[in-house]
Formats: C-alpha cells, sequence, structure tokens
C-alpha cells in the first residue's frame, strides 16, 4: 500500500462541508482529521520538487479563437530561489521568446505574437504555478472529490493543489474574487515523480489550453 | 592505360566540385533537377541546452516549388508548400491538426527560402547579401535589420555530389543556431504531387 492509499483511507469521511455564503466557484473542501494534517502536508507538497531541472515539451497551444500553434519550450526552473529561464521555439529552431525572472523579469527575445509585456508575465506565472509550490499559507486541508486537498492563501488569492490517490495532480488557482484562472493537471507521472503530461487551461473568454508532453528532462546544478 | 584511367577520374571528380565554382554553375546544375528527397538530422544549439535538441524528418522537393518538410521526432509533423500556400499541421493529443504557428514570419522566410535553394537560387532573393566561398561555402546575410534580429546568417555547404545540400547553419546569435544536415539524397527519383497536397 503507497502513502497516498494509505492516507485516503484515514481521512475522516461525512464531515461538515464548508459552506460559502458568496457566489464562487470555490469547491467545499472536506476538513481533514488532525491527525493526518502532516501526511497530507506532504502529499500536497509531493508534486513540486526541491531540485532544479531542465525540462523539454512540446507545446500544443489551444488559443481562445480555436486556433491551434505547436512549439517546443525548454524550461529551466530552481525552486530554492524560485527562478526560471524560460525558451519557446518553432519546431524548426527558430527562438520565438526568452525570458528569466530571477528576483524580476527579463525578456531577451520576443518576437510577434508574444512580445506582449503580459504575456511574459503570464508565461512566468503559469511556470511558478507548475513548478513551485504555492506561495501562502495552508488554510484548509482535507478532501474533495475524491483527492487529498491543501488550499493556499495568499493576499486574497487561492491555490488549491490536489493529489489523487493514482499520483496524479491537479493545481487551481483562484483570483481574489475566488473566481477560477488556472487549472493544471499532471498526468502519467514517472518513477522521479516528472509528470509525462501536463495539461494547462486557462478559462474564460480570453482562456487557453497548453498540452505539454514531456520531451526530455535533465536534472541541473 | 592506367594514365588514362587516372586522368578519367581525376577529370570526373574535378566535373563534380566544378558545379559549385560560380552562381551561374549552380543555377545551371539546379535546372537539371526536378526533384529532391532526403533525411535531415535538425540540431537546436542555445545556451540553455546542454546538448543539441535533436529532431529528425525528411525533405521532398519537386520543381518549381513544391515541398514538403516532415519532422519524423521528437514531435511529428508536416508543412507543405504547394503553389505558394504554406500549410503546417502537427500531430498531438488528437491526431494531426493544422497548425497556426505556420503563419509565423520567421517560418514563412525559412520556408520561402528552402525552395529557392532547392532550385539554386542562393542569391536572388533580394533580402540576402549572398557569397560565394571555397569549397562549396555560401554565406546569406539578412539586409534588413529588423530581419536580422530573427537571423543574423545563414551558412550552407554544398556537397561535391552535383545540385545537393550537405548542411545549412541557421545562426540567430553566436549563442543560438541550428543546424541541418542532409543525408541519404536522392535526386530526380519519382514522387507523387499528392505528397505535398495532404498528410
Amino acid at each position: 500500500m503507497t502513502r497516498y492509499s494509505r492516507a485516503f483511507r484515514v481521512i475522516v469521511p461525512g464531515a461538515a462541508a464548508i459552506l460559502f455564503a458568496r457566489c464562487s466557484q470555490l469547491p467545499a473542501i472536506i476538513p481533514a482529521d488532525f491527525s493526518q494534517k502532516e501526511s497530507i502536508n506532504k502529499i500536497c507538497a509531493s508534486p513540486f520538487s526541491q531540485k532544479s531541472w531542465r525540462f523539454i515539451h512540446s507545446i500544443e497551444a489551444e488559443m481562445p479563437d480555436g486556433s491551434m500553434a505547436n512549439l517546443l519550450g525548454v524550461t529551466v526552473v530552481k525552486p530554492s530561489t524560485r527562478s526560471i529561464h524560460c525558451v519557446l521555439m518553432t519546431l524548426e529552431g527558430l527562438v520565438v521568446f526568452e525570458a528569466a525572472k530571477d528576483n524580476g523579469l527579463k525578456i531577451k527575445k520576443a518576437l510577434p505574437p508574444l512580445d506582449n509585456p503580459h504575456f511574459a508575465r503570464g508565461l512566468m506565472e503559469d511556470i511558478s504555478l507548475v513548478y513551485f509550490p504555492p506561495s501562502g499559507i495552508c488554510a484548509e486541508l482535507g478532501s474533495l472529490d475524491g483527492a487529498v486537498v491543501c488550499r493556499y492563501k495568499n493576499e486574497g488569492a487561492l491555490v488549491d493543489v490536489k493529489v489523487g490517490p493514482e499520483e496524479e495532480w491537479e493545481i487551481l488557482s483562484y483570483d481574489s474574487s475566488k473566481r477560477l484562472n488556472r487549472v493544471v493537471h499532471a498526468s502519467d507521472i514517472d518513477a522521479g515523480g516528472v509528470p509525462r503530461t501536463i495539461r494547462l487551461r486557462a478559462p474564460g473568454l480570453l482562456g487557453y489550453t497548453l498540452i505539454l508532453p514531456l520531451i526530455e528532462k535533465e536534472r541541473v546544478p | 592505360m592506367r594514365k588514362i584511367l587516372l586522368i578519367a577520374v581525376i577529370a570526373a571528380g574535378l566535373s563534380f566540385i566544378s558545379w559549385r565554382g560560380s552562381w551561374d554553375e549552380i543555377r545551371n546544375t539546379a535546372e537539371t533537377i526536378v526533384s529532391v528527397k532526403a533525411d535531415f538530422v535538425q540540431s537546436k544549439h542555445m545556451k540553455i541546452l546542454s546538448r543539441p535538441l535533436v529532431s529528425r524528418g525528411t525533405l521532398y522537393f519537386k520543381s518549381p516549388q513544391s515541398l514538403r518538410w516532415e519532422y519524423t521526432s521528437p514531435v511529428k509533423s508536416v508543412l507543405l508548400m504547394n503553389k505558394g500556400a504554406v500549410v503546417r499541421y502537427v500531430k498531438g493529443s488528437g491526431g494531426f491538426v493544422k497548425d497556426a504557428s505556420a503563419g509565423l514570419q520567421s517560418m514563412q522566410v525559412v520556408v520561402q527560402e528552402i525552395s529557392r535553394w532547392m532550385k539554386g537560387e542562393f542569391n536572388t532573393n533580394p533580402g540576402y547579401a549572398a557569397e560565394l566561398k571555397n569549397g562549396g561555402r555560401i554565406l546569406l546575410v539578412p539586409k534588413d535589420k529588423s530581419f536580422s534580429k530573427i537571423i543574423t546568417r545563414i551558412e550552407l555547404v554544398l556537397s561535391d555530389r552535383p545540385g545537393i545540400i550537405d548542411s545549412v547553419k541557421i545562426i540567430e546569435s553566436e549563442d543560438s543556431y541550428t543546424t541541418i544536415r542532409f543525408e541519404k539524397t536522392v535526386i530526380n527519383g519519382a514522387m507523387n504531387d499528392a505528397l505535398f497536397q495532404s498528410l
């Protein structure tokens, strides 16, 4: 029995749900028994490596108008400093975007239509959401839709980290109005804890979906 | 007898090499080429990478302007250029899907250039300063400053075999460049038009 299934079996079922009076998309978490909090915290930390990695992904992007674009992405993430270096290129190897975030955002190259400053900021936020533990405090933990969940609060915004019984995980980000603004789904997790596929969805009228099959991963110093 | 054979071999070798001695020789040789099929190995070099990112595929060209640039790894995709129109299909989670990034300016330029090179027209694009160097090397430098922010220069190496390109190096900056090496090139083989019209 894995530690995940052990945790699921002991989470107290039937606990009173927390109801929200205001209209929001925020789902109610079934609170965990106090004795399970430490193990649940560990489970919620499991999607986030403490080590630095270089990932190469294929990126299938479904745009707001329904069109599809495909690029290759190289991302170096360093959790210790929450720094990111990211390159997007065409399949032919032409670099269309390169930026680094390390105590500030530096855009090294951005070709149209990726030269919108909001794009760079949004991309770095998406990468941080996928690879770094949420900022803020863990305000609630328990279960939701059959998964272990931890809810982090940071200046009004919320992030739910959900880890399912098959070790797939989801990260849901809500803005200060409790509106869902990002969903990250990681599946086909390898023995090293790295997802072979990541799906990121930004809901809404200007929303988009990214599907990122992993091509290569490498530890970096 | 041995002397005659030796002279014949040298003459044949010289005729092969001499096809790339001038722009006219290159173009005249290219006019004899109706189709090209070649496997390619593409290597992307960048500081962010610890080793080159390698992609593989096959190029098909049919004169005057049909091109199929097909990747088999790591991502399967097919770029088709036919009668001036460029479209790309990429295999994703839902099978092959039409890809919008074929419309990127940088992509259009590269595809147009490949088609020109297949016809031996290395120095006909007014957007580039073209220089033919010793050993069948060609240097293309964009004249437009805004375009030179995308590509700094392109270096091609022509094969000893008439009409064949050995390699292309597309340099975006000193830290970022892509090399494409062509292998198993077949010239003037049979090529169905359907190759350039659909997947």
